[in-house]
């Protein structure tokens, strides 16, 4: 062999550095500002020379403070503790939500055929729409006046329902109150955050689905045949050969899933703004509320930043002692 | 480059010769001295930064895009726009105050975003005296929203903009009904426009969270009804037993189904499109969207809209928020004389009194004004159907919002309190106040003012 | 007894295949629900991106299509619309060629620095057993689950006081590519890897054998076989940065990239639903493209592996 040993150092460092100086330093930044008060309106440290003196009130970091008064303050504030309560219940609907449907898309899509195929193909193209598009189209689309997904929602699915609510209604002793018709969709807290989280469903589950697709594709194809010739239904064989050999490849996207949808913050922009009241404000969207909008604190917005970051981190742990896992 | 400047020169000379044979006004538009412009040109060649919001808007348009050649002319000093959409202007606003080497010289800003760069905006005081300018000729609540309540003017009034109710008169005949002069009011017409079954939203509100619009008309409520955002100590006062009255009063509107079920999404200008739209008989906003309603594709709209002075409190006050852009010179400039020349020209009543009257391209037609005497120009009135004396009439009452920095803070608590409120139709108005009040105090502790 | 049996093994073949009909039809009927579920938004956006104003603000599918809309957000002066007839209307040009201009430059900028980076970096990590190889790759990996608003907050105090050829770094497209690197250089490194690593090295050792040094390895023998999946790592890369949003927002500033500057499509009459369509549709279109060439390894792309 002649490969010498201080090639690979040459080969990856300039990699190493720019990756270090945009993830590290950061972090150990952020670090920083999370001890400190960091007041967006007042004159950046380091253009001091042209402010008047050290220690003028307009410079925006006080050197000398250093506390624990953002990471006090973050859990006597309501708006964050409702901003991981919102982001908690988005991850679980919209991961839940991903994984079935993908689930269900895989299954349906596995078998050869020719709209299979095409379906196949088709499942790239929620991926390749931007979450702020996303948001902007789902928002129009749900409009109580002029939104096609409401539309439909109403004539297909609210109207039927309604109708075997009011048959039933006419027996003795039930009572159920029809759905409200009227419904907007966005104006709801509980509909607000679904449909954030049917958004961000839409582009992902066709993902997952194409996940799924290619695990089941690696499994020998006769051990569905073995199942069928022992007389088990489709949902026999996908309760007890497709989920179980599934596992592990679920296991994965769900965590992969869950860390993106943690993370989440575009659509919330352009589809909800965070309402109705505080509905939808995930952690994402409040620190950046916190940092450049309301508090113009960058040190609070660091701090929170921060505690995303340990929770993040958590899960990133366990994603990554699985990938070590398999390899 | 230099094709461009010979043009100009060329345009000049053009326009100087043109001079004599022009009109007596058009004389006036060009002579430096008719807006205490050094006619010497000390500025020659200057670059102007003007940090705007939203320079498509016709308000914004017409009085700082259009005509900017003409104080060009006279003065060598040309002014470019910073282009800014308003969902992110105030954040912009604050990073180009803030940085010592702002590109930026002049900045236009909404009142309640300009608490926050005082320290960065150049006292305008000498200027008014020695300029001459006439600083009684803005109305009460402009002055304290230029000066924040203090006695530094930070900002001169540039864009300002009362509460209007713009209804629809066929409706209103059509239902018999006169025009509401109070909430109150509002609501028992609100009533008749649904019992007549004419299938149309009585009025479209904005309880929408997005843009915190919907405390707008919350502050008539307030205002009207006797009580205040802070008492004189700083401490909460919009929960106590009026507050809760105003509120319930200013939500009926949703809890009644007089606005549509989607009002508790809408901003202004969704809410607006209701009635542009046809779907709503009345809107109360801002006087700017006269021009918007008046320009609706739907003739029945267009040709039946009118307005009228915002409601009051019916047995209390006729109070309501006069919403102010004033025009600021930041003090790390280093072109601030000539900044200075500039608003000189921009907010000389000449200048004011042109861009309202300038009809000649619709995109640009506005019909605000700040000057009390312009609003009172018939002239100006004539050419607006006396949209200028009504909103004289309101801006007579009108007042400003608390300008203190923290209330950047206090405004997305109380606006999203508000958005609550409506949603739900059996909230507990108190006890959702009490909780706005708690977390609002605690932003007042935090900033020191109960020390 | 043998008649009978027959007799049932025609009842269950005939019972089967009208089983298996109806499964048939119902897994059509899947087929079209899921199609419906993933092309509709996409449809209904392109739709609306040429439906007059008016047909905007309305369910109909039924209009005249227009090209109005694309004219009016890359027009930079006003648009009159409904020309010739009383109800004239001049809508506001958006000025959007600008935001093509910085979300091309941007994303091609961010790729022509970050993927000859991560391929040489990716080669060593694959082709070489070096100190620390193992715990480098995977700290690569965890940067990837780092949240975009911090590391966007410290860059942002940053860039607001640090010039480069006296331009602030805030509100330019240099800055924002500088950030995107946290984003699209670990990924880059490990897509490659991947290509790397399933190359045969046998032709490797036959160059070392010819007497080849390390770059001439690198350069003339395993770059021109990696080619293809470096091209796949840039079209993701690619995607990544054109798609992006927090960064554009905090960082570019107003140097906005077509992301950002859909949000310029709210105006007067709230979101402008025909003008955000059809800067939707300049979002969106050429990233189709762009995803149907790397349809195939989305999955490792996004999985980094993970998913086999």
């Amino acid at each position: 062999m002649r490969k010498k040993r201080w090639v690979p150092w040459v080969l990856v460092s300039p990699a190493l550095i720019v990756v270090f100086a945009t993830t590290v330093y950061p972090l150990l930044a952020a670090l920083y500002y999370s001890f400190h008060k960091y007041d967006l309106r007042k004159v950046p440290q380091f253009a001091i020379q042209l402010a008047s003196q050290p220690g003028d009130p307009l410079i925006s970091i006080d050197w000398s403070l250093l506390s624990l008064r953002n990471y006090t303050l973050a859990f006597s504030d309501s708006r964050f503790i409702n901003s991981l309560h919102v982001t908690f219940w988005f991850t679980i609907i919209s991961v839940g939500l991903s994984v079935i449907i993908g689930l269900f898309i895989a299954v349906v899509v596995q078998k050869s055929g020719r709209l299979q195929s095409l379906t196949k193909v088709l499942l790239i193209f929620p991926f390749a729409v931007s979450p702020a598009l996303k948001g902007y189209s789902w928002r129009y689309m749900l409009n109580d006046q002029y939104g096609i997904y409401d539309l439909l929602a109403v004539e297909l699915i609210i109207k039927p329902i309604n109708v075997v609510i009011e048959s039933l209604n006419n027996l003795p002793l039930i009572d159920i109150t029809p759905i409200n018709e009227t419904v907007v969709w966005l104006a709801d807290r509980f509909w607000a955050l679904f449909m954030l989280a049917m958004s961000e469903t839409w582009g992902w589950a066709p993902l997952i689905a194409l996940m799924f697709v290619g695990a089941l594709g690696s499994i020998d194809s006769q051990i569905f045949e073995a199942a069928r010739i022992d007389g088990a239904n489709i949902l026999q064989i996908f309760w007890r050969v497709t989920l179980p050999l599934l596992r592990p490849v679920i296991l994965i996207v769900t965590m992969l899933k869950t860390i993106f949808s943690l993370k989440m913050f575009d659509q919330v922009v352009t589809m909800t703004g965070g309402g109705p009241v505080r509905a939808t404000q995930t952690i994402n969207y409040y620190i950046h509320q916190v940092g450049f909008v309301r508090n113009l604190d960058i040190g609070y917005a660091s701090a929170l930043a921060y505690i995303l970051v340990v929770i993040l981190t958590v899960f990133a742990a366990l994603y990554v002692a699985k990938f070590l896992n398999r390899e | 480059m230099n094709l461009t400047r010979k043009i100009l020169c060329l345009l000049t000379l053009v326009l100087f010769l043109a001079l004599p044979l022009a009109s007596v006004s058009a004389q006036d538009h060009m002579d430096p001295a008719t807006f205490g412009l050094d006619a010497s040109k000390p500025y020659d060649g200057t670059q102007l930064n003007f940090l705007i919001c939203c320079s498509t808007a016709p308000q914004f348009a017409s009085a700082a895009v259009k005509g900017a050649e003409e104080f060009t002319a006279m003065t060598g000093i040309s002014v470019t726009f910073g282009d800014i959409p308003f969902g992110s202007f105030q954040e912009q606003l604050y990073l180009e105050a803030s940085n010592p080497n702002t590109e930026f010289d002049i900045v236009a800003f909404v009142d309640a975003w300009g608490t926050n760069i005082y320290d960065f905006l150049y006292p305008l005081n000498d200027f008014v005296a020695d300029a001459g300018f006439d600083w009684d000729d803005y109305g009460p609540a402009y002055q304290s929203a230029s000066t924040g309540n203090s006695d530094t003017i930070y900002g001169l009034p540039f864009r300002g903009h009362p509460l209007l109710l713009f209804y629809r008169q066929d409706v209103f005949d059509e239902v018999g009904v006169d025009v509401p002069s109070t909430w109150q009011e509002l609501s028992d017409v609100s009533q008749a426009i649904v019992d007549s079954g004419m299938g149309i939203d009585p009025i479209a509100m904005y309880y929408g969270v997005n843009v915190d619009q919907n405390l707008f008309n919350w502050y008539s409520h307030l205002w009207g009804a006797g009580t205040d955002i802070f008492d004189e100590n700083w401490e909460p006062a919009f929960n106590n037993e009026i507050g809760v009255a105003a509120t319930e009063q200013y939500v009926s509107y949703a809890r009644d189904g007089y606005s549509p079920e989607a009002s508790v999404t809408y901003n202004e200008s969704e809410a607006n499109q209701e009635l542009i739209q046809g779907r709503a008989a009345m809107f109360v906003g801002w006087w700017w969207y006269a021009s918007r309603v008046f320009a609706s594709e739907l003739p029945e709209v267009a040709d039946n809209a009118a307005f009228a002075p915002a409601p009051g409190w019916e047995g209390g006050s006729a109070a309501s928020y006069g919403y102010l852009w004033p025009v600021g010179v930041l003090a790390q400039s280093d072109a601030l004389e000539a900044s200075l020349e500039y608003l000189k020209w921009l907010l000389h009543p000449i200048t004011e009194r042109r861009i309202v009257l300038d009809a000649e391209d619709s995109a640009l037609d506005t019909n605000v004004a700040v000057r009390l005497s312009i609003l009172a120009d018939e002239e100006v009135n004539a050419a607006h159907g006396g949209l200028q004396g009504v909103a004289s009439a309101v801006l007579a009452d009108a007042r400003t919002i608390p300008l203190i920095p923290e209330y950047t803070q206090v405004i997305p608590i109380l606006a999203e309190t508000i958005n609550e409120i409506a949603i739900d139709p059996n909230a507990d108005i108190q006890g959702l106040l009490d909780i706005a009040a708690d977390d609002v105090r605690f932003v007042m502790q935090s900033a020191g003012y109960y020390d | 007894m043998a008649a009978i049996s027959v007799v049932d093994a025609r009842n269950t073949r005939a019972s089967h295949s009208m089983r298996r009909g109806v499964a048939r039809l119902l897994e059509t009927v899947a087929l079209l629900l899921i199609i419906a579920f993933i092309m509709f938004p996409i449809i209904w956006l392109a739709l609306t991106s040429f439906k007059p104003l008016e047909k905007a603000y309305s369910t109909d599918v039924f209009f005249t299509p227009t090209l109005k809309n694309y004219e009016i957000i890359f027009s930079d002066t006003t648009v009159i619309e409904n020309e010739g007839t009383d109800r004239e209307r001049g809508s506001v040009g958006r000025k959007m060629i600008p935001n093509v201009i910085n979300s091309v430059v941007v994303s091609s900028a961010t790729i022509l620095i970050a993927i000859p980076l991560a391929t040489i970096a990716a080669y060593a990590f694959s082709r070489y057993n070096f100190f620390g190889n193992r715990a480098l790759l995977i700290w690569i990996l965890t940067t990837q689950f780092l949240p975009a608003i911090v590391v966007a907050i410290p860059f942002f105090a940053l860039f607001r006081t640090v010039q480069v050829f006296g331009a602030p770094l805030l509100g330019s497209r240099l800055g924002l590519i500088i950030v995107n690197m946290s984003m699209v250089l670990p990924y880059a490194i490990w897509m490659i890897k991947g290509f790397v690593d399933s190359l045969p090295g046998e032709i490797e050792e036959a160059a070392y054998v010819d007497g080849a040094n390390d770059f001439q390895v690198l350069f003339f023998v395993s770059l021109p076989l990696v080619r293809p999946g470096i091209l796949v790592a840039s079209v993701f890369a690619f995607i990544m940065s054109w798609n992006e949003f927090l960064f554009a927002l905090i960082i570019g500033r107003e140097m906005r990239t077509m992301q950002v500057a859909l949000m310029t499509t709210s105006g007067v009459r709230g979101v402008m639903w025909e003008q955000m369509a059809a800067a939707g549709m300049v979002v969106m279109v050429p990233i189709f493209f762009l995803a149907m060439f790397i349809r195939k390894n989305v999955v490792d792309g996004l999985t980094m592996g993970a998913v086999k």
